[in-house]
């Protein structure tokens, strides 16, 4: 994360980026100058030329910047107790259905997704569920689908999937191997990866379950707005909406849409 | 009572060792003292709750573990929630992130002090109290820089120095001073 004063101003990164990324002014301008230095200093682009001119010469560049400047989660199975409830609650309404559905919005770095998906094994709903995951960028997708993760936060994401005390240990579900930890592949079988060039383009049609936490939290309030009235209208009358625990609490949409399921970890049922 | 300090904001961090020098400087502060406290304190990452419980038991003041974008209002008390970075953004609201630690940390001190020593300048005071790394020093060199006001609690009374004194290796504080002194130059404000 880039700590400092920004060296570059948010009109001088998103007139430079809007041809390329035209929803760059969806971002919020902090997160926007932050994120375009960190973004330059790890892929060593020296100045705001040199990136121009590495766009200009190199078009797949602009895929990696996006899987850079998309936020990773850091963690498998954040907030356990959100956790918790989907696999104790939230899941099984819908172990009977012929043909259950969720969507992430934004994939990210693959946490979320391999978190949900050893659920979905434990459950045995992989058969009768398609998960929908989003992401910006195609080496993101990439990613993900390898399923590598570094054994830097094994004894965390071990941690955490302890709490869940779902009778079983976490690396059952991945190999490990010159520090590294490589996924099952199989935990994805039921995975449809969706490429997307904005947060409200390609979005799957009506869905049960939309797990939607901390993204928002890099967009301005004006497109929280935007974004979730968008999101609300592919979730199925009845369905859920699950948003970060701290996300943005004042949504019109989020208010006039839904009611709270459950208010602790910010899950909502459409209305 | 007409208010003559030009602070808008007053950031204050902490680790290792600061928690109690935290209450004791809240529950000193007059039920007038109305500019808004935003408190990074670095906390176990996967305990959700009790920290704001524990503060607002001695202070007079509405202690908030703030939503993203929620407005910073006068006489409260912001402390960042669990597992996510606090910072202010130009429209004097409260923004989360989930980005990277920093200093092994998140909440980081560096990352509030930075940001909200970008929007308030001259009008902040920012305060590093006792702590085990190095966290927060780098905000307050952006918090000099920017023109706010530099406080360290004095490293001698500090419970754990590491903090304090690792400011004093790459900016000049305004004041090196003891927590009883800090409350003092507080309410001095508001008088």
């Amino acid at each position: 994360m880039h700590i400092g004063l920004p060296i570059y101003t948010y009109q001088e990164i998103t007139e430079l980026l809007h041809a390329y990324i035209p929803d760059i002014s969806y971002y919020s301008k902090s997160f926007v100058e932050r994120r375009f230095q960190y973004v330059c200093a790890k892929l060593y682009i020296p100045s705001i030329h040199a990136f121009q001119e590495k766009i200009q010469e190199d078009i797949t560049f602009l895929d990696i910047f996006m899987h850079h400047f998309t936020v990773p989660v850091t963690e498998m199975f954040r907030d356990v107790s959100v956790w918790k409830t989907l696999y104790s609650k939230v899941l099984p309404q819908y172990r009977n259905s012929s043909n259950f559905s969720i969507w992430l919005p934004n994939c990210s770095s693959g946490e979320e997704l391999y978190s949900l998906s050893i659920m979905l094994q434990k459950l045995s709903m992989q058969n009768n569920t398609t998960v929908y995951a989003s992401h910006r960028s195609i080496a993101g997708i990439e990613a993900i689908k390898k399923g590598i993760y570094s054994e830097r936060n094994e004894q965390l994401n071990a941690n955490n999937f302890s709490k869940l005390q779902l009778g079983t240990n976490l690396d059952n579900y991945y190999t490990k191997s010159f520090n590294s930890l490589y996924m099952n592949a199989s935990l994805l079988k039921n995975v449809t990866f969706m490429y997307s060039t904005s947060i409200l383009q390609q979005i799957p049609a009506h869905v049960d379950v939309v797990l939607f936490r901390n993204s928002l939290l890099y967009f301005t309030v004006h497109m929280h707005e935007i974004i979730l009235a968008n999101v609300t209208k592919h979730i199925k009358q009845q369905g859920l909406l699950i948003l970060g625990l701290q996300d943005n609490n004042s949504i019109t949409v989020l208010h006039d849409s839904y009611k709270i399921e459950n208010k602790e970890e910010r899950i909502y049922r459409k209305k | 009572m007409a208010i003559k300090h030009p602070y808008k904001a007053i950031v204050i961090g902490g680790s290792a060792g600061s928690f109690q020098t935290v209450l004791h400087i809240l529950e000193s502060l007059p039920k007038n003292f109305s500019i808004p406290i935003l408190l990074t304190l670095h906390r176990l990452k996967h305990v959700r709750s009790g920290l704001a419980e524990s503060v607002s038991l001695t202070s007079h003041k509405p202690i908030v573990e703030p939503y993203d974008k929620q407005a910073i209002e006068p006489n409260t008390v912001y402390i960042a929630p669990s597992n996510y970075h606090l910072m202010v953004d130009d429209d004097y609201t409260c923004s989360l992130s989930t980005e990277q630690p920093v200093e092994f940390s998140r909440p980081s001190i560096d990352v509030l002090f930075a940001s909200a020593a970008q929007v308030y300048k001259q009008q902040l005071i920012a305060i590093l109290l006792s702590g085990a790394n190095k966290d927060g020093a780098q905000g307050m060199k952006i918090v000099k820089q920017c023109g706010g006001t530099v406080i360290i609690q004095d490293p001698s009374e500090a419970e754990v120095s590491i903090m304090p004194k690792s400011v004093i290796d790459i900016v000049r504080p305004d004041i090196i001073m003891e927590t009883e002194d800090i409350i003092t130059f507080l309410k001095n404000m508001v008088k």
